[in-house]
C-alpha cells in the first residue's frame, strides 16, 4: 500500500471501529426491549427487527458489503431470496394448515412438560 | 504450476478465486442455518405450550457476555487483517492470538452453561424449546470451534508464508476474517431469538 491508500485504509478501519459501539448499543437496546410490558407480538417484531440491524451492521462494516464487487450482491441476492422463502414458508403454513392452528388444545388446558424447569 | 488468482482479481468476477469460493461457502452456511431457524419458526408457531419467557431458563447473563465476547473477536480479527495491511507481523500476531483466545473463552462461557443446564436435568428431549437451542447452539459452537482451528493455524504455521508470500497470507487472513464475522453474524440472531424472545 502507497501512502495515500494507508490513509484511507486507516480512515475505513476508524469507521469500522465505531460501526463495533453502534453494534454495542442496538445490542443493548435489543436486551432492554425484553424488560419492557409488551405483547407478545411487538416483542417479536422488535427482538428481530433489531437482530436484523446489528446482523446488518456486521454485514455491511465487518464483512465489507458495502465496499464488495457485484459479482457477491449476486450471489448473495440469490442468497436472500431463498432464505426469505425458508422463513416465509412455515409463517404461512401455520396461518394457514388447521393441524397448526386449530386441532391443537389450548395452551392453558395442554400438559405442561416444562414445569419442572427451574 | 502457479495457481491462478490467489492474489490478483480475475476480470470477470473482480475478485481473488479465494474469496468467491469463501462468499459461496457462506450462502451455503446461511441456507444450513436458515433451514434450522426455519424448524425453528415452525415449532414455535405450532406447538401448544411453546416455553415463552425463555430468559427465564436460559442465562440472558451468559449469552449477553458471549455475545461481548464475539464482537471483541470480530474487532481483533479486523486488526489483524489491518496489521498485515501495514506490514506488521508482530502486530498481526498478537490480534490474531488474541482472536485464538477470545473463541475460546467463548466455547467455555457456553460449556459452562450446557453444564448448568444438565444439572437442572435439562436436555434436548426436556422441551421442544430446549432441542432448538442445544441444535442451533452446538451447530455454532461447532462454527466456532472450525474458526479456531482455521485462525490458530493462521496465527502459527500458517504465518510462515509471510516470508515468501505476505499477500496471499493477507488474504487468508481476510477469508478467515469473513467466515469468523460470519460466526458473529449467526449469533446477532441466535442471541434473541433464543435468550430473548
Amino acid at each position: 500500500m502507497d501512502a495515500h491508500d494507508q490513509i484511507a485504509f486507516r480512515a475505513q478501519l476508524r469507521s469500522h471501529l465505531r460501526m463495533v459501539l453502534l453494534l454495542a448499543a442496538v445490542i443493548a437496546v435489543n436486551v432492554g426491549v425484553a424488560f419492557l410490558p409488551l405483547d407478545r407480538g411487538m416483542r417479536v417484531v422488535l427482538h428481530v427487527g433489531l437482530a436484523v440491524v446489528a446482523g446488518g451492521i456486521v454485514l455491511l462494516f465487518f464483512m465489507h458489503l458495502l465496499s464488495e464487487k457485484p459479482s457477491t450482491f449476486l450471489m448473495l441476492g440469490c442468497t436472500a431470496v431463498l432464505f426469505a422463502a425458508l422463513i416465509a414458508l412455515p409463517i404461512f403454513a401455520a396461518h394457514n394448515h388447521p393441524l397448526l392452528t386449530e386441532s391443537y388444545p389450548a395452551p392453558a388446558a395442554a400438559t405442561n412438560r416444562t414445569s419442572h424447569v427451574p | 504450476m502457479q495457481i491462478p488468482y490467489t492474489v490478483e482479481a480475475r476480470e470477470d468476477t473482480g475478485l481473488y478465486n479465494g474469496k468467491v469460493a469463501m462468499w459461496l461457502f457462506l450462502a451455503s452456511e446461511v441456507m444450513l442455518f436458515g433451514a434450522l431457524f426455519s424448524a425453528y419458526v415452525l415449532l414455535r408457531v405450532g406447538h401448544p405450550n411453546w416455553l415463552y419467557g425463555a430468559d427465564k431458563h436460559l442465562s440472558l447473563g451468559m449469552g449477553a457476555l458471549n455475545t461481548g465476547i464475539l464482537i471483541g473477536s470480530g474487532i481483533t480479527i479486523l486488526m489483524a487483517w489491518a496489521s498485515l495491511k501495514f506490514r506488521d507481523l508482530g502486530g498481526y500476531k498478537l490480534w490474531m492470538g488474541l482472536t485464538v483466545v477470545l473463541g475460546i473463552v467463548f466455547l467455555c462461557v457456553k460449556a459452562t452453561e450446557y453444564a448448568s443446564k444438565f444439572e437442572h436435568g435439562i436436555y434436548p428431549s426436556t422441551h421442544t424449546f430446549f432441542a432448538v437451542y442445544f441444535v442451533l447452539t452446538a451447530l455454532h459452537a461447532l462454527h466456532v470451534i472450525g474458526g479456531i482451528g482455521v485462525n490458530a493455524w493462521l496465527w502459527g504455521p500458517g504465518s510462515k508464508m509471510w516470508e515468501t508470500e505476505p499477500e496471499r497470507l493477507t488474504n487468508r487472513v481476510e477469508l478467515a476474517g469473513l467466515f469468523w464475522h460470519f460466526v458473529d453474524f449467526v449469533w446477532m440472531f441466535l442471541f434473541p431469538v433464543l435468550y430473548l424472545l
